[in-house]
């Protein structure tokens, strides 16, 4: 029965093209616009000039890096809040068209939210790896476009983890979205609640420092547990000059999953508990 | 069942038993509790006290509502949906990989707008996607809430025809409500009557209406009318009402007219439904 909710929340999904476009492809690709734009004026502004970059020869350019770089961006707090709106909006819409009368009868409650958070994840899986995909396809235009030598070599553990820490950044917006709708059952409300949730996590992460922080900052900033886990995975420094530790990385890695998973149970059982007179 | 809103009681220990098989109607002013009942028997609602039984299960649970389509009061959809998608849509959360949309939407007059989206249909169009979104996964059980309204005449007629095939000719049990008691007393075998969130009454249709009928008579002189019937006639306006069978109307008439009573107009009134929801619940307004 899950599978069915599933199937059916995809087919939905991929009808609301609004939705999709607004909350799950406009961030990936209007920065990958707006770098295909830059490159290109830098290119016809110092052209020739001597100071373009090609000028001097010998440049490189590793799409695997930008690959892994776009990974990393997906994750910022300004693409963040498309992504926090396509939450918001895939969650809010059985309240915003009042058509949980029409699904709910046909399936469980658990099932309904499940499936809604499944395509979410899936839809997020999507938007982090658009961004991986179109760094390379950036990096691909710089080549061509300034002859430089081209390179590709993508460490695949390291990019997987990435993919995976960003990917649970978004599960965790995703997860508190999805509370805030079931509880106020309207989509602006989880939006500005998301906004205000990333906001206050990077405050957190600016003042607490991630390479020092003690393990109860971890408990209260989780956005800062997934920070920590893309650097480790990609071998970046955390600090000046400090790595994570793998044990450290392990514990906040928990601690993230569980803040997730929290969330998501706390909209489940509100949901299952709710009435539904009026949506 | 009980059900309360804070301090409103909405179901205030409601007991009623729905014989399976027929057209169940069930019949109050607004805020009787109808839609309530209707939203706990789908899992809309959570029950504040009580039990509730459906085909031998709990509605809370998914396995048992999935024999039952629903259209509670005009229904909303996702207006980026055509009608077809609408329901290829519901029936996939039903679990039904391949529905015959095609069919449910021309069984309820909506062939021709298939592929529309359902944000430009009209309030009727929408009535009738809501029958056809609660009838794709061939529901044993239906439950329609005003499933007429904002229909046109020719549409409440096709709806009408459509409940009693369903329930003769493919044995779907189907609760109606309806604020149409005309409508309730042509389509309906039982009814069941809300007061307050309480059950007043539950019989037959035919028991109901049957002996209810009143003779209205109406002559040049309503005194000579009155001084002729005795005790049998009671003043009602300009008319007089007469308590008597239909069999024995002819015998009355042709009495009346040979004492030289001229007999303007002679109809009966009152048997239906709607004198008995009246009397009831009280009410003046069938709504």
């Amino acid at each position: 029965m899950l599978a069915d909710a599933i199937a059916a929340e995809g087919y939905k999904l991929l009808r609301n093209r609004g939705l999709l476009f607004w909350g799950f492809c406009a961030a990936p690709l209007g920065s990958f616009l707006f770098n295909l734009a830059s490159e290109t004026y830098l290119f016809l502004r110092y052209s020739g000039t001597g100071l373009h970059l090609a000028a001097g020869g010998g440049a490189r350019i590793d799409a695997g890096q930008q690959f892994l770089q776009g990974l990393f961006s997906s994750t910022s707090f300004f693409f963040e809040i498309f992504i926090i709106a396509g939450a918001a909006a895939l969650f809010s819409g059985e309240y915003r068209w009042e058509s949980w009368r029409l699904v709910v009868p046909r399936n469980s409650r658990t099932n309904l939210l499940l499936a809604k958070f499944a395509i979410f994840t899936l839809a997020a899986a999507g938007f982090i790896l658009a961004f991986g995909i179109f760094g390379a396809a950036n990096a691909v235009y710089s080549v061509l476009l300034n002859g430089f030598s081209p390179s590709l070599a993508i460490a695949v553990p390291g990019a997987t983890g990435v993919f995976v820490g960003s990917l649970a950044e978004l599960m965790l917006l995703g997860a508190f979205v999805a509370l805030i709708v079931t509880i106020t059952r309207t989509q602006m409300a989880a939006a500005l609640a998301g906004i205000f949730l990333v906001i206050v996590q990077a405050i957190g992460m600016g003042i607490a420092h991630p390479w020092e922080a003690p393990l109860r900052d971890f408990l209260t900033l989780p956005v800062m547990s997934a920070y920590l886990f893309r650097t480790w995975a990609a071998g970046q420094q955390i600090g000046p000059g400090v790595f994570a530790h793998p044990a450290t990385v392990l514990v906040t890695s928990l601690i993230l999953v569980l803040w997730v998973a929290v969330l998501g149970v706390l909209a489940t059982v509100f949901f299952q508990r709710q009435d539904l007179s009026r949506e | 069942m009980t059900k309360r809103f804070g301090a409103v009681t909405a179901l205030d220990r409601l007991s009623l038993s729905i014989p399976q098989g027929g057209i169940y109607g069930i019949l109050g002013a607004n805020g009787a509790g109808k839609s309530t009942f209707f939203r706990l028997c789908l899992d809309l609602l959570k029950p504040g006290g009580g039990s509730l039984s459906l085909m031998g299960g709990n509605p809370a649970d998914a396995v048992i509502r999935r024999h039952i389509g629903a259209m509670i009061e005009t229904p909303r959809y996702p207006p980026f949906l055509t009608a077809a998608q609408l329901l290829t849509m519901l029936a996939r959360t039903s679990g039904i990989k391949t529905p015959d949309t095609g069919y449910w939407l021309a069984r309820v007059g909506l062939k021709d707008a298939a592929e529309r989206r359902v944000h430009h249909f009209s309030v009727g169009m929408k009535q009738r996607l809501g029958i056809a979104a609660a009838l794709v996964t061939r529901p044993q059980l239906l439950i329609l809430d005003e499933p007429t309204s904002g229909m046109d005449p020719v549409g409440i007629q096709e709806m009408r025809t459509l409940m009693r095939d369903l329930a003769q000719r493919d044995g779907v049990t189907i609760l109606l409500s309806s604020h149409l008691l005309d409508e309730v007393q042509r389509v309906c075998d039982r009814v069941a009557i809300f007061s307050k969130g309480k059950l007043v009454a539950e019989e037959s249709v035919d028991k109901l209406v049957a002996g209810r009928e009143r003779l209205r008579l109406t002559a040049t002189s309503r005194d000579a009318l009155l001084a002729t019937l005795g005790t049998r006639g009671s003043a009602d306006g300009d008319g007089v009402f007469v308590a008597i069978a239909r069999a024995e109307a002819p015998q009355l008439l042709r009495s009346l007219i040979g004492n030289g009573i001229d007999i303007v107009e002679a109809r009966w009134v009152g048997g239906g439904l709607e004198q008995y929801y009246m009397e009831q619940t009280g009410t003046t307004d069938a709504r």
